[in-house]
């Protein structure tokens, strides 16, 4: 991965699976009128798994719907572009965008239970991407779904086939999710907080199916989480956004080992240790997260942050190098080379 | 009441005896089959301490939460709160129950009522108890909602003008407006964003201090617990399955589930993440409603072996202060890998 790859995504690079560049997304309610995404900068390469962080608001869903496009009515997309596996998906007409949904890209969403049909038998349900994208016989389809099943780790999928989503726990149902995802060997697999509806043993599960079909696909993944647990667990780089920005992108063992924004490092410090004992008060990031029509001039984190300056408040800070590879970091008063204690 | 876990606290606030809360369920064609959500839970809170209680969905962690305050009557055993066995109080003797412990839901979203002003909310509580009125009353509710944190003009607004901790702030307020000596905390911050959980784990910290607090803390989130509770509880399916010192649970896990759970955090760090031993669980939880027979965590347990499937293994006190239920309690240490 080099700096290049980070900065300029643009290229011709054929690795690079999918492209951000300089992304804008406004809103236009009755009332309002709202930035959502602020100029956003990423790559996802071939076999690359991205783990996008941030809190509640902060618009990592929006990117997501972006990338895909599958943006509600009044969301607009008012700058950049989005390239997917080399050809730009920014103006797309929606027929032909139908013809990439589930087929070049696919998406897992976090509640299995309300993205599939309840009438529909979860066999025929990971069928219908078959059917739209591949020209191939009825036997031949079941036995791919069959094979899904199994990759996906389904004990019994013969019987499996015909089972609806009741019939499935929640960490089976994802399971089924991740199936129809992978149905027709999308070259970029969306999964917009997979785990959060899940209990952490079947958590562990689950981030372990994503890393394996990473590995067996080379599938590019783009993980959408709030828990850096999670992303610290499966992702290779991580991009920090906070009130629609991209603060901080980095390597995962960089930013952990270096966070940069005092957002991240803020972040990283209230997580609770579960190894050690620790009887003070914990770290904090006061305040909470700003609303997003209502963004100050300059900084969006300025009155959350502890290093805030004049500069702060008049100018926006843009990802720049951080001095260590791979290492982008939008603040005016980086932190410098401190670690967290852990 | 005889109960080992009396060990633990000497002179508890709060004494749970082989508590139990059925329920009548009817599925399918097996007519009126019970699910046992807690099935014989004993433990008990010293006065000012904290007990975690963890588990995952389902374990029926709430519901002891709820049969503790006597919101959901138990369908068998008791409740002592202050010596008193609380499972049998209705009316007035309820109502003044009420005075003295609380409880403190997830979501500040749906546990606020939407069309009160936060003053009205705060001043409920002392209404229905006839305590203050007039200036008295407006100077109470101004400290609650400084000792929470908050302006004086939040009084005036609604809570949809709040974020989710805001809000947490403000029920948090509303259960400490009487006082109470105890509180339940069902996931009290399980819905917030990760920035703004650590500030309301402070604040409960700090309310403890400060007024004395019991807190039965109910969470799925074992780093939370460890940093709040003095003791911890696991739950698997209706039964607590170990007991004991927060330093002991986290530090010497004895039974194999406990280990487990841990193991299945994902820690924030990359490099401890990735090379740390971990066990990992096969298949999902079990129905409550048919639990295994045996140990309910045989059929999940890497360390299960014949005689787990049939007997079901004693709750015993393995080291000083540590209960636990696990035949092969001993071996969790080398055998779980």
């Amino acid at each position: 991965m080099s700096l290049e790859s980070t900065m300029q995504p643009i290229n011709k690079d054929d690795d690079v699976v999918l492209a951000v560049k300089d992304l804008f997304l406004e809103f236009d309610n009755f009332d309002s009128h709202v930035t959502a995404l602020h100029g956003l900068n990423f790559t996802i390469r071939r076999g690359e798994i991205l783990g996008l962080v941030g809190e509640s608001g902060c618009g990592k869903s929006l990117t997501s719907l972006s990338s895909i496009k599958l943006l509600p009515k009044n969301a607009k997309i008012t700058g950049g572009e989005i390239q997917l596996a080399g050809t730009s998906i920014t103006h797309l007409p929606e027929k032909a965008m139908k013809r990439l949904r589930g087929n070049t890209i696919s998406m897992i969403f976090q509640e299995p239970m309300t993205a599939l049909n309840p009438l529909i038998p979860v066999g025929k349900q990971i069928e219908e991407s078959l059917i739209l994208h591949k020209k191939i016989s009825r036997a031949k389809r079941r036995q791919r779904v069959i094979e899904l099943l199994q990759s996906v780790g389904i004990p019994e999928p013969e019987a499996r086939y015909h089972q609806f989503p009741y019939e499935l726990s929640g960490g089976m149902r994802q399971r089924i999710m991740i199936a129809m995802a992978l149905a027709c060997d999308p070259k970029l697999i969306i999964a917009d907080e997979p785990t959060t509806a899940l209990d952490v043993t079947i958590q562990s599960q689950i981030l372990d199916l994503i890393k394996d079909i990473r590995e067996r696909y080379q599938t590019s993944i783009l993980i959408i989480t709030h828990d850096l647990g999670v992303v610290a667990d499966v992702a290779d780089k991580v991009a920090v956004m906070y009130a629609g920005h991209i603060v901080e992108i980095a390597t995962v063992h960089e930013l952990y080992d270096h966070p940069s924004h005092p957002y991240t490092k803020g972040l990283l410090n209230s997580i609770p240790d579960l190894t050690t004992d620790y009887e003070g008060e914990l770290d904090s990031i006061k305040g909470s997260v700003p609303d997003l029509s209502a963004l100050p001039a300059g900084c969006p984190f300025q009155d959350r942050c502890k290093n805030v300056s004049e500069k702060c408040r008049v100018q926006n800070p843009q990802l720049a190098p951080t001095g260590h590879a791979d290492h982008f970091v939008a603040c005016w008063h980086p932190i410098g080379d401190e670690t967290i204690g852990k | 009441m005889e109960n080992e876990a009396t060990v633990l606290n000497p002179d508890p606030l709060v004494v749970v005896d082989n508590l139990k809360k059925y329920y009548a369920s009817r599925q399918g064609n097996r007519k009126d089959s019970v699910v046992k959500a807690v099935d014989g839970v004993s433990f008990s809170i010293g006065a000012g301490k904290t007990l975690g209680l963890v588990g995952e969905s389902g374990c029926g962690k709430s519901t002891t939460g709820q049969a503790v305050l006597n919101l959901d009557r138990a369908t068998s055993g008791q409740v002592f709160f202050q010596g008193k066995d609380i499972t049998q109080f209705k009316g007035k003797a309820l109502r003044y129950l009420r005075k003295e412990i609380q409880i403190i839901f997830q979501d500040p979203y749906s546990s606020l009522n939407s069309r009160m002003r936060v003053r009205d909310i705060l001043e409920e509580p002392f209404k229905i108890h006839r305590l203050y009125r007039g200036r008295e009353l407006t100077a109470e509710v101004e400290k609650l909602i400084d000792m929470v944190g908050l302006p004086k003009n939040a009084l005036d607004k609604y809570p949809h003008q709040f974020s989710g901790g805001q809000r947490q702030r403000i029920v948090i307020a509303r259960a400490i407006a009487l006082r109470p000596k105890f509180i339940v905390c069902d996931e009290p911050v399980s819905a917030l964003d990760v920035s703004v959980q650590s500030q309301i784990v402070n604040l409960f910290r700090r309310l403890q201090t400060e007024l004395n607090l019991t807190y039965l803390f109910i969470s799925h989130d074992l780093s939370i617990v460890r940093h709040i509770s003095d003791q911890v509880g696991v739950m698997y399916l209706g039964k607590i399955v170990e007991l004991g010192d927060k330093q002991a649970i986290f530090s010497k896990p004895l039974h194999p589930y406990t280990k487990a759970l841990m193991s299945a955090v994902p820690l924030p760090h990359p490099e401890t993440q990735r090379n740390r031993e971990k066990i990992k669980l096969k298949g999902d939880l079990p129905s409550p409603l048919n639990p295994p027979t045996g140990c309910r965590f045989h059929t999940r347990c890497p360390l299960a072996q014949e005689r787990c499937k049939r007997e079901e293994p004693a709750w015993r006190e393995v080291d000083a202060k540590h209960w636990v239920a696990c035949h092969f309690a001993e071996g969790v240490e080398e055998g779980v890998q």
